[in-house]
């Protein structure tokens, strides 16, 4: 069985925010195209640490979660499979399995 | 031929001297020509004794003493602000007058537009001294308190095609959250309070890219000056953390009518005052009923406040303001007769307790 780790605050940047490039550099969408999206199109499993960032906003997480359904419509029961998240603060986790559940996809 | 009672004759009469009177001072006030005041080549603009936003009145002078700065500026002049006279100052007007000052400079390419006196008081001037003012207008260059305050930081919004913009905006969050929580709160902030300062600090930075400045026709001449640019103040009075971020985009009541969204918002809480529309975004935000991608900087930017004993909330957009208290879980509205020129974002926060 494959599993990819993703370390946010190491592979990525200790400072995420925003949505989109008009919100910050580091943002959802670039974390969910250059990282999580290949790790769920190569591995079993995609284990993500939030841990160590300076922290993360709802339109991050949002974006960078919920847009594997609405935007690249990996299935929910897929990414529920395969996704792991990892943090000492379970509400962060608690967010982002409830953006994956309420994300619709983009018509 | 009538015969006029003496009451009768005493109100004619009175009437006739006010009448005369009025048309007297009309006829003064038609001659009157503005000539500003002058010292050297600079236009002298008096400023108030309050530099505040939530007290109606210096609000009203607030917003005077910026626009006749912005005037004169536009009609060529060089201006000083005459501070003498100014003894308090509140945190809120106080970013709101460095970001006018560093956009005005940065729009006349010209560092030494606006010259400043000392204020009135001890208290202001080691105010303009420590939140960055004496440094921006060159009045005297000196190292900010350490303690208590961090010099007022601006940058752009949005990842920039050079990248070397954006790094910095992030090199600046960076720092001043480094600085809020090793400072201010003297490392003692736990991680999910870390977590919460973080989230309301970029969703009100991530909304000034995405939304504040969206109208990218109306700000052309803006963008290419100054960029989507927000600034910051962090200060620390007592046991009370002042935390502040201000944009000078279009406001929240006229980005939110433009959302496809706003349709279902105003069948919700059909908002009519700027005061109303502020409202509105944030009651939006705090339901299911939010869509996927909007709405939801709004709480981020609230939930920092809303456990802690003494923490407020404050947002000034356009010509409305929106307070909530968490002492009493109270939200409150207030219309403004002048627009605040953008968005100011303000979080009070106790540090007592904080672990």
């Amino acid at each position: 069985m494959s599993i990819k780790e993703i370390h946010i605050a190491e592979d990525f940047s200790d400072v995420p925010y925003g949505r989109y490039d008009e919100d910050g550099p580091d943002n959802g969408q670039r974390f969910r195209e250059e990282h999580l999206l290949r790790a769920f199109q190569e591995c079993d499993e995609v284990h993500v640490y939030l841990d160590g960032a300076m922290g993360y906003g709802s339109s991050f997480l949002e974006e960078a979660f919920g847009g594997l359904y609405r935007t690249n419509g990996i299935d929910k029961s897929i990414i529920k499979n395969k996704l792991k998240i990892f943090t000492e603060l379970d509400f962060l986790k608690d967010s982002i399995w409830g953006y994956i559940a309420d994300a619709k996809k983009e018509k | 031929m009538k015969h006029l009672t003496e009451e009768q004759i005493e109100y004619s009469l009175n009437r006739a001297k006010k009448i005369a009177r009025r048309e007297t001072r009309k006829s003064l006030s038609a001659k009157r020509t503005y000539h500003p005041i002058r010292v050297f080549s600079r236009v002298r603009i008096t400023a108030p004794n309050a530099i505040d936003l939530f007290n109606a009145d210096n609000y009203i002078l607030f917003i005077d003493l910026i626009t006749r700065v912005r005037d004169a500026v536009n009609n060529g002049e060089k201006v000083l602000i005459d501070f003498r006279k100014t003894e308090s100052l509140k945190a809120c007007a106080v970013i709101v007058l460095y970001a006018y000052i560093d956009f005005i400079q940065r729009q006349t390419k010209n560092k030494k537009i606006i010259a400043i006196t000392t204020c009135g008081s001890s208290r202001a001037n080691n105010w303009f001294k420590i939140c960055g003012i004496w440094q921006l207008t060159g009045f005297q260059k000196i190292g900010t308190d350490k303690l208590n305050t961090m010099e007022i930081i601006s940058a752009v919004a949005g990842r920039t095609k050079d990248n070397q913009e954006s790094n910095e905006a992030k090199h600046k969050i960076k720092n001043i959250l480094k600085y809020i929580k090793d400072t201010i709160y003297d490392g003692k902030i736990s991680a999910s309070e870390g977590q919460k300062l973080y989230a309301a600090l970029t969703e009100s930075i991530s909304n000034v890219g995405l939304h504040a400045y969206s109208n990218e026709q109306a700000f052309a001449e803006f963008i290419d000056d100054i960029g989507k640019r927000w600034w910051i103040l962090a200060h620390k009075v007592e046991d009370q953390l002042f935390l502040m971020v201000y944009d000078m985009g279009e406001g929240i009541p006229i980005t939110l009518v433009k959302k496809d969204f706003f349709t279902l918002i105003a069948q919700m809480f059909n908002p009519q005052t700027d005061s109303d529309k502020i409202f509105a975004a944030v009651q939006y935000g705090e339901t299911r009923m939010n869509s996927q991608k909007h709405g939801k900087g709004l709480p981020d930017m609230k939930r920092y406040v809303v456990d802690n004993p003494e923490g407020q909330l404050h947002i000034f957009s356009g010509m409305g303001r929106y307070s909530y208290s968490a002492e009493n879980n109270r939200e409150e509205q207030h219309d403004l007769p002048y627009s605040i020129g953008g968005t100011l974002i303000q979080w009070n926060v106790s540090l007592r307790g904080t672990e």
